[in-house]
């Protein structure tokens, strides 16, 4: 694959991704363990192995040749040609361009660094891969590929990507739901600076429709301690709304709201049997991928 | 009240103060920008804080100019003054000090003397007030200021309060005053008296301290509270003069100034020979402590009476000094001398009587008793009547004279029948009139007869003595006076001639004739060997010193002190250098005892307790509203203080400051 021109996606990353490859089919075989059975009967369906038959299988799945010959009960398992897809939602709000004195990368940078790495492991296993880009509004739509010019498109679509105006991931979800027709994997990489009722909310149609959800919490470390200053006018960049106070006085009342905050996220998504992970611009994002298994 | 700066030169500084506002306005019109990702949460937590953050803030601003204000005008040297500073135009300060150095101000109290804390706080006085000039004057005996004229050498005089010390005696407070005001009324400028004092109420009850508007007159009382004490304040000798073996009486008199009755022991030392005895004194009272001793030898013999030492020793003891001789002299004063063959019988017959006679009255002031064998007023006695040394024996002669009974006591009035004398061929007889008397006392038994046992051929119808008068031993039958006593004298109107009575030749006679001249003899105050403290001792030789021999004095058992002859009409006398304090003093030749004197303290100083210092004119003020005023008046600087508030802004600020990290802290941990 020819990625060496596009910066969301360093060799470095590559040679890491390579290692991962059984991420990706684990997400695969996670939906043929005889848990799901594809809807979608006929082409492109290839035989995978030959499993001992487990009191509770399909009865129509066994494989009576077999026996015939041996005396013993065993299923026929089919691997399905492209029945995964992943869903990727990148907030790219103004307040994902946020940047602390000390940090190397934006909070967008950091997701789209993220984001290309995704759309190469899951292109490179032939699945397929969707990009949104949204801010109070949907960007960019990419609707599912599995080519490399699809994961071409990703990754420029990503590196032509600015931060944008408020956020609305709510209102985002809600329209991407009559974009996406096949249920996958569903990826949410924002800083999450909203209501947590309404995400969920937003999100219940996908999870009734079977998607399996990953809510990415991205920050910066600023924005956990808030800036080490004197009396400062924040700016909100989403906002342009002001505030003038000293952060070292709020410091400890704000470290308290964002742990409330993330607290109740993570209770919504606890609840909802959603995979939520916080995660700072100063840390690594290939641990988000061992969530991914 | 007025308040000044010390360094005005920095009151630019003053705007530092105006600092932290300006800083804070600054920051909160033109403070730095920061483009955050969310304003979200920092809203709802400013919503919440809103009704305490703000308060506070205001708060800590104002305790931050608060702390900076305190600081400069410390620097500036903030200064509080009474009255209007004073400039170089106002009038120069007198200050006269007095300090009473008195007996009483050796009392002790909690340790220090009266007397040094009252030379603490005059040196504290003048070393705060540092008056252009100033002088010190004690109030002791003899009265003195340490300059002739108010002075500007202060260091002399706080040397002078340095070193000092109480005097054992009595202190002349008006002559200590005069001398003050005196040189107070000749000084310039602003005039001030300040009194030292415990103002004991025996020394100073009877004071008036002068009403002077040019003067301010400032009393200071020491002391606050009366020490114990218990006192010796009297001691009689009866006689003074006794003859060797005779009965002496001591009579001490003792006092207790406390508040619960005490039980003494009183000691007597009566040239060696030593008696005790205990004596019950009640709270705030006197009683007497009374030895009876005979003298075993002749010669001035030092007497003293002391009590337990307690803490004002200066009272704890009394002296004084009696003539102790071989025989009393009886000399009969007279031309005629018809009784001097009775008289020179009964000096035969008792050792301790010495009779002789003359016709002079010069000859009779040696003696201690005088017959006079014809009392008219041809003889003028009056002299004789008014030496207490001695006793007069007068029998009346014919013509007697109102006039000679009227020099003895005034108020007799004679008829003509009562100026001569009458016989009777059978005489009369005698009865005792006061049967008490000390001179019947071994009689009353009836062991020894009758003492007035005889007949009277011869006697004068003298009129009857009143009481006032005096006091009749013996009448005659009809109520003539025979003997009567007036004053310590005896009119003797019972002949003793064998001619004119039968007396002498009684029995009774030789044994009453010596009850009775003991009991009328006379009892001088030897007050030639008593001295006040604070006086110059001194003391002339009753003979010539030989040639080559030393006069020595010496008090108790210390070394001599330094004593100065002079040479007078009468001849030589010896003059002590230093005052004298209490005490036995010995005036020896050649380490002989010669004589001695009993220096004493006066009796009002013993009492300690004092008066309201109020009562007298003047303003009555401590030590400590002394040195406050002097303060205030010379300026107080507040930098202290300023610097105290300060830094209690700056805990105040840190505090406020950390009030809120740390309750949040707190919260998160639980």
């Amino acid at each position: 694959m020819d990625t060496t021109t596009h910066s969301y996606l360093r060799p470095e990353d590559i040679l890491r991704l390579k290692n991962y490859e059984f991420g990706a089919k684990a997400m695969v075989e996670g939906y043929l363990a005889g848990k799901h059975r594809s809807k979608q009967r006929g082409a492109s369906i290839e035989f995978h192995e030959y499993r001992p038959y487990i009191p509770g299988d399909d009865p129509a799945l066994v494989d009576w040749r077999v026996y015939a010959r041996t005396k013993r009960h065993y299923l026929r398992t089919f691997e399905q040609e492209t029945n995964l897809e992943c869903h990727l939602f990148l907030d790219s709000s103004a307040s994902m361009g946020f940047k602390g004195v000390n940090s190397a990368l934006s909070k967008l940078e950091f997701g789209s660094f993220f984001a290309a790495c995704v759309a190469w492991l899951v292109i490179k296993h032939r699945d397929r891969f969707s990009l949104q880009l949204f801010d109070e509004s949907i960007r960019t739509f990419l609707p599912p590929g599995a080519t490399q010019a699809h994961l071409q498109k990703v990754l420029r679509a990503l590196e032509s990507n600015q931060p944008g105006g408020e956020t609305s991931l709510a209102e985002s979800l809600h329209r991407s739901a009559p974009l996406i027709k096949r249920r996958g994997t569903l990826i949410v990489i924002s800083d999450f600076f909203d209501d947590p009722s309404k995400l969920f909310k937003a999100l219940n149609p996908y999870l009734h429709r079977g998607f399996k959800v990953h809510l990415f919490h991205l920050l910066d470390r600023e924005e956990t301690t808030l800036p080490d200053r004197n009396l400062t006018r924040f700016i909100d960049l989403e906002t342009n709304a002001r505030v003038t106070l000293q952060p070292q006085q709020f410091r400890p009342a704000w470290k308290q709201a964002m742990q409330d905050h993330q607290r109740a996220l993570r209770r919504f998504a606890h609840s909802r049997n959603v995979d939520y992970a916080l995660l700072h611009t100063d840390e690594s994002y290939f641990t988000l991928f061992d969530r991914l298994t | 009240m007025s308040f000044l700066f010390q360094n005005s030169q920095w009151a630019w500084a003053l705007l530092i103060a105006l600092a932290p506002l300006i800083v804070h306005l600054i920051a909160r019109i033109m403070p730095p920008s920061y483009h955050f990702s969310s304003n979200y949460f920092l809203k709802q937590i400013i919503k919440k804080t809103a009704r305490w953050q703000k308060p506070k803030d205001f708060l800590l601003l104002l305790l931050r100019t608060l702390a900076i204000l305190m600081l400069i005008l410390a620097i500036l040297g903030l200064t509080l003054f009474s009255q209007k500073p004073l400039d170089d135009h106002q009038a120069t300060q007198t200050s006269i000090i007095i300090v009473d150095r008195s007996a009483s101000m050796m009392a002790q109290e909690s340790g220090t003397s009266r007397f040094d804390l009252a030379c603490k706080e005059a040196h504290n006085y003048l070393r705060s007030k540092k008056p252009e000039h100033a002088n010190l004057v004690w109030i002791d005996a003899h009265p003195k200021a340490l300059y002739p004229t108010p002075g500007t050498n202060l260091s002399h005089l706080h040397n002078e309060l340095k070193h000092a010390t109480p005097r054992p005696e009595s202190g002349l407070i008006s002559a200590a005053l005069q001398l003050a005001l005196t040189q107070l009324q000749s000084s310039e400028g602003k005039k001030e008296l300040l009194i030292y004092s415990d103002f004991q109420a025996t020394a100073w009850r009877d004071i008036q301290l002068p009403e002077n508007p040019n003067i301010t007159i400032r009393k200071v009382a020491i002391g606050s509270r009366t020490p114990e004490n218990l006192a010796v304040l009297g001691l009689t000798c009866t006689p003074s003069r006794p003859i060797m073996g005779q009965n002496l009486q001591i009579q001490a008199r003792l006092a207790n100034y406390t508040a619960a009755p005490r039980r003494q022991l009183v000691t007597l030392d009566l040239g060696g020979q030593r008696q005790s005895t205990h004596v019950e004194v009640a709270a705030w009272g006197e009683a007497e402590a009374l030895f009876q001793v005979q003298p075993d030898r002749t010669g001035k013999l030092p007497v003293t009476v002391a009590l337990e030492p307690d803490g004002f020793s200066a009272d704890d003891q009394r002296h004084c000094v009696i003539e102790v001789r071989d025989s009393l002299q009886l000399l009969v004063l007279g031309e005629n001398t018809s009784s001097l063959p009775i008289w020179k019988a009964l000096g035969a017959a008792l050792p301790w009587l010495s009779v002789s006679s003359s016709a002079s009255l010069q000859d009779a002031l040696q003696a201690d008793f005088v017959f006079v064998e014809e009392w008219s007023d041809h003889l003028d006695l009056s002299a004789l009547i008014d030496n207490p040394n001695l006793t007069l024996l007068l029998q009346p002669v014919s013509p007697f004279s109102e006039t000679a009974l009227n020099a003895l006591s005034p108020g007799w009035q004679l008829t003509d029948q009562q100026l001569n004398s009458v016989r009777e061929k059978d005489g009369w007889s005698t009865l005792i009139a006061s049967p008490d008397h000390s001179s019947f006392s071994v009689f009353k038994n009836g062991e020894f007869g009758n003492p007035v046992e005889g007949v009277f051929r011869k006697r004068f119808l003298l009129p009857s003595v009143s009481t006032e008068q005096g006091d009749t031993l013996v009448t005659y039958q009809d109520q003539v006076p025979a003997l009567a006593q007036i004053g310590r004298h005896l009119i003797w109107n019972m002949s003793l001639s064998r001619e004119h009575s039968t007396w002498s030749d009684q029995t009774p006679f030789l044994p009453y004739i010596a009850e009775l001249l003991l009991s009328v003899q006379p009892s001088p105050s030897l007050a030639q060997y008593d001295f006040p403290p604070g006086s110059n001792l001194s003391w002339t030789p009753s003979r010539e010193v030989p040639l080559g021999a030393s006069v020595q004095l010496h008090r108790d058992s210390e070394n001599d002190i330094e004593i100065s002859k002079e040479t007078t009409a009468t001849g030589a006398r010896y003059l002590s250098d230093a005052r004298a304090i209490p005490g036995l003093y010995q005036w020896s030749l050649s380490s002989q005892p010669l004589s001695y004197t009993a220096v004493n303290l006066p009796e009002g100083e013993s009492d300690l307790r004092t008066l309201n210092p109020s009562d007298l004119t003047g303003q009555s003020v401590s030590s400590q509203e002394l040195l406050q005023e002097i303060a205030l008046g010379d300026g107080m600087p507040l930098a202290p203080w300023l610097l105290l508030l300060a830094a209690t802004f700056l805990l105040g600020e840190s505090l406020l400051s950390n009030l809120n990290r740390r309750s949040l802290q707190a919260k998160q941990t639980t």
